[in-house]
C-alpha cells in the first residue's frame, strides 16, 4: 500500500529583499499509516516551514518551487503542491485528512468567538451536520481529550483558560474531524514538564484510539526518543539522516546528529562530565557555507571535500539515510586515513 | 547544611503582592508568590532553584537583587570575615555597596542588551558606574571579560544585533562578571537557547566557576541542565519550598511526590527505556487562593485527609534532605511510570 503521505524533493525559496533564502532544499520523506515521525532540527533547519508546505500554508514570501507532497486518500493519490492554495480542493483536506497543532495555542484561536463555537465549525464545515450534532460532538471530543466539565467550557473565551488546557482544547479542534495525519509543531514547547506529560501521554494514548498518523515536529530529542517511531533529523533546509528511532539513537551516523546527542544534558547519567558542545552558530540562511552545510562545525571536517563537495543522500540500510561524504563509496579513497 | 562557608542566606522570605480592586485601590487580597522560602548558598556553591511557570522562583531572585522589597524576611549577605548584613531590609540608597556582589544573568539573550549600545559601552557601565577603571584601563579589562566569555575582543564596538543568541548570551556573562561578583544569579539562562549552543553556555558557566569560585543560584524549569550544573537543588511549588536535597539524592530518592512527579514527567533519552509518566493532573494552584493544608494534596495521588487539613512543615528526613510532606519517606513512587511499548 502506498504510504499516507510521500514528501519528493520538496523545495521552499523565500524572496526577500536581501536575497533568496533556500528554506527548504531537496527535502524527501514518507509517513506511513499510523506511524509517528519525528521530524528533528534546530531554528532555521526548515522544519515548520516544511509543515506549512505540506498544508500549502507556507507564509508570503515563500514559495514551493520545486516538489510533491502526495497524499493518498482511500486510493486516490493527491498532490497537494499541484493544487490552488486557495482552493476547495485543498480546504477539503485541511483540517479534515490532514489537521494541525501549533506552539501556540493562543494563535490558533479566534479571540472573539468561543471555544464551543470555533470547534463546532469545524466540525459543521467538514461534515455538513447542524449545529445540534455539532455540539454534541465537540462536547465528546472535548471530553476524550480529558478537559474538564466541557458543557462550561464550550461557552468560555480563549483568554479564560490555562496554557495546558488550551492546548487540549486545540487537540480536540484538530481530532474533531478524525484526521489521518496530524501534523504537530512543537506542541509541547511552551509547556511545563508536567503539562508536558499530560499532553504527550494524551497523543499517544489518543493516537491508538484514532489509529491517525503523526508528524511530530520538535527540537526536543529526548520527546523525539520516546514518542516516534521513525526519526528525520534537518539542518538548514536539508535532510541530514533518517532512520528508525532505536537506529538513530544508537548507532548515529551523521556527524551532526552525533552531536547533537552528545551535547544533551541527562539526569543521572554523566554528572560531572563536561558536555560535548557543538562548536560555532547556526549560519545566516543568507550565507550559507559551501559544500556540506555543516561542514563550519564539524569535528570530522575534511578539508577539500567537505567545504567543496555537496554531499549526496547515501543509504545506509533499508531505512537509514545519511547525507555525509563520509559514508560516500566515491570519497572512500580520499577520507580514508593517510 | 554545608560544609562551605555561607554566602547568602534566605531566612523565612516572603513576598506578598497585594490585589487591589475598585476606584479606591482598596486591597482585596494578595498573591503569595513568595511565602516562607528559606535558603543557604555557600561560598563556591551551585545551588538550583527548579519548578514549573509561576512558582515563584523567578520572584526569589527578584529579591535577593531587591528588584522587589519583600514583604517579610532576611536575606543574609556574608562577608569575607562571616559578618553579614540583611539586605532584604536596608533602604535603597545604601544597597550600592552590595549590589555588585550580586550580579544576574537573563533569560532572553535579545531584550537583556540595550541595542543602542556597544558591547564596550554594555561591558564597560558596570565598571564606569562603580568608578573603577576608566579610558585605557577599560578597554583592556572589557577586552579580557570578552575573551573569557569566547569572543573576540575585536568586536567591541559593535553592537548586539551583529550577534546570535549564543554569543549574546555571552555578552550578558561577560557583563555579569565585569564587578568580580561573588553571586551569580542565572535565570533560566539557556532555555531560550538552540540545543547546540545550550552545550557551550552550560560548559562556559562551570568552567568560568571552577576557574574562579563564583556561587551560582541557578534557576531553571528543566531539571537536566539542572542535574547538570548544581551541586544542590531546591524544588519549589506555588510560592513554598518542597524539597531540598544534594542533587543525586533528590533525583535518585525524591521524598515529596510533586519532586517524583517532576522527574518522571523528564522523557528519557533512550527509545528502547519507554515510560509513560502518569501526569499530574490539573493545573498547578492560583497563589492568591491557595488550597488549604498542603498545597500540592489537589493534586496528589498519595493524599490523605490529613494533607488536606493540615500544611505539612519542611522537615529534614534524612541528613541534608528536608521536605515538606507528612508522609515523607513513606511513600513508593513507582506507580508514577508505567512502561511503554513502542507501536
Amino acid at each position: 500500500m502506498a504510504p499516507l503521505l510521500k514528501v519528493q524533493n520538496l523545495k521552499v525559496h523565500f524572496h526577500t529583499d536581501e536575497g533568496v533564502v533556500e528554506a527548504l532544499r531537496d527535502v524527501s520523506f514518507e509517513v506511513e499509516r499510523g506511524e509517528t515521525v519525528a521530524i528533528v532540527g534546530e531554528s532555521g533547519c526548515g522544519k515548520s516551514v516544511m509543515a506549512r508546505a505540506i498544508l500549502r500554508i507556507v507564509p508570503s514570501p515563500g514559495r514551493i518551487v520545486e516538489g510533491q507532497v502526495t497524499y493518498a486518500r482511500d486510493d486516490e493519490a493527491i498532490d497537494l503542491t499541484a493544487l490552488d492554495a486557495k482552493g476547495a480542493a485543498i480546504r477539503d483536506i485541511r483540517g479534515a485528512d490532514i489537521a494541525m497543532i501549533f506552539q501556540e495555542p493562543m494563535a490558533t484561536f479566534s479571540p472573539v468567538h468561543t471555544i464551543g463555537n470555533q470547534i463546532n465549525e469545524a466540525i459543521m464545515l467538514h461534515q455538513g451536520i447542524d449545529q445540534t450534532r455539532a455540539t454534541a460532538q465537540t462536547l465528546d471530543i472535548l471530553d476524550r481529550v480529558g478537559m474538564p466539565r466541557p458543557p462550561r467550557i464550550i461557552h468560555r473565551y480563549p483568554h479564560q483558560l490555562s496554557g495546558g488546557m488550551l492546548q487540549r482544547a486545540m487537540i480536540a479542534m484538530a481530532l474533531s474531524c478524525r484526521p489521518q495525519l496530524l501534523i504537530a509543531d512543537e506542541p509541547t514547547t511552551a509547556l511545563d514538564v508536567t503539562t508536558q506529560a499530560q499532553i504527550l501521554r494524551l497523543l499517544y494514548d489518543l493516537q491508538g484510539e484514532f489509529n491517525m498518523a503523526i508528524l511530530f515536529i520538535t527540537h526536543d530529542l529526548s520527546v523525539v526518543s520516546q514518542f516516534a517511531d521513525r526519526v528525520v533529523v534537518m539542518y538548514l533546509g536539508e535532510v541530514v539522516e533518517s532512520a528508525d528511532v532505536i537506529t538513530l539513537f544508537e548507532e548515529p551516523k551523521h556527524p551532526y546528529t552525533k552531536a547533537l546527542l552528545d551535547s544533551i544534558p541527562q539526569t543521572g547519567a554523566g554528572r560531572g562530565q563536561r558536555l560535548q558542545s557543538i562548536s560555532g552558530t547556526i549560519p545566516n540562511p543568507l550565507h550559507r557555507p559551501r559544500g556540506c552545510l555543516f561542514h563550519p562545525r564539524c569535528s570530522s571536517f575534511r578539508p577539500g571535500i567537505c567545504d567543496r563537495v555537496e554531499p549526496r543522500e547515501i543509504v545506509l540500510e533499508a531505512d537509514h539515510r545519511a547525507r555525509c561524504v563520509l559514508y560516500d563509496e566515491r570519497y572512500a579513497e580520499a577520507i580514508a586515513p593517510g | 547544611m554545608t560544609s562551605a562557608k555561607p554566602l547568602l542566606e534566605i531566612k523565612n522570605l516572603k513576598m506578598h503582592f497585594p490585589i487591589k480592586r475598585g476606584f479606591m485601590g482598596r486591597t482585596v487580597g494578595h498573591v503569595k508568590a513568595v511565602d516562607d522560602v528559606s535558603l543557604t548558598i555557600g561560598e563556591g556553591e551551585v545551588v538550583g532553584l527548579v519548578g514549573e511557570s509561576g512558582c515563584g522562583k523567578s520572584t526569589v531572585s527578584r529579591c535577593i537583587v531587591r528588584a522587589y522589597k519583600p514583604t517579610a524576611g532576611q536575606i543574609l549577605l556574608y562577608d569575607a570575615e562571616g559578618k553579614s548584613v540583611d539586605l532584604a531590609a536596608m533602604p535603597e540608597a545604601d544597597l550600592l555597596p552590595y549590589r555588585r556582589d550580586i550580579q544576574m544573568i537573563f533569560q532572553d539573550p535579545f531584550s537583556s542588551l540595550n541595542p543602542r549600545m556597544t558591547l564596550r559601552q554594555i561591558v564597560g557601565e558596570p565598571m564606569r558606574n562603580y568608578r573603577i577603571c576608566r579610558g585605557k584601563e577599560l578597554d583592556d579589562r572589557v577586552a579580557y571579560l570578552l575573551e573569557s566569555v569566547g569572543l573576540r575582543p575585536e568586536h567591541m564596538s559593535r553592537y548586539p544585533h551583529a550577534f546570535s543568541g549564543g554569543q549574546r548570551q555571552r555578552i550578558g556573562i561577560a557583563r555579569a562578571l565585569a564587578l568580580n561578583p561573588r553571586l551569580i544569579i542565572c535565570d533560566e539562562p539557556v532555555s531560550a537557547l538552540d540545543v547546540s549552543v545550550q552545550a557551550q553556555i552550560l560548559n562556559l558557566l562551570r568552567d568560568l566557576q571552577a576557574e574562579f569560585g563564583y556561587s551560582y543560584l541557578f534557576i531553571a524549569h528543566d531539571l537536566s541542565v539542572v542535574d547538570y550544573m548544581c551541586e544542590r537543588v531546591a524544588v519549589m511549588y506555588v510560592g513554598k519550598i518542597v524539597e531540598t536535597a544534594a542533587t543525586e539524592t533528590l533525583f535518585s530518592q525524591p521524598q515529596h511526590p510533586y519532586t517524583a512527579a517532576l522527574r518522571s514527567a523528564i522523557p528519557v533519552l533512550n527509545p528502547r527505556l519507554r515510560q509513560l509518566p502518569v501526569p499530574l493532573e490539573g493545573d498547578v494552584a492560583d497563589p492568591a487562593n491557595t488550597p488549604a493544608g498542603c498545597v500540592f494534596h489537589p493534586r496528589c495521588q498519595f493524599a490523605q485527609d490529613r494533607c488536606r487539613q493540615e500544611p505539612p512543615q519542611l522537615n529534614e528526613t534524612a541528613s541534608e534532605h528536608e521536605a515538606r510532606c507528612h508522609y515523607a519517606g513513606e511513600l513508593d513512587f513507582s506507580r508514577l511510570v508505567e512502561p511503554a511499548s513502542i507501536n
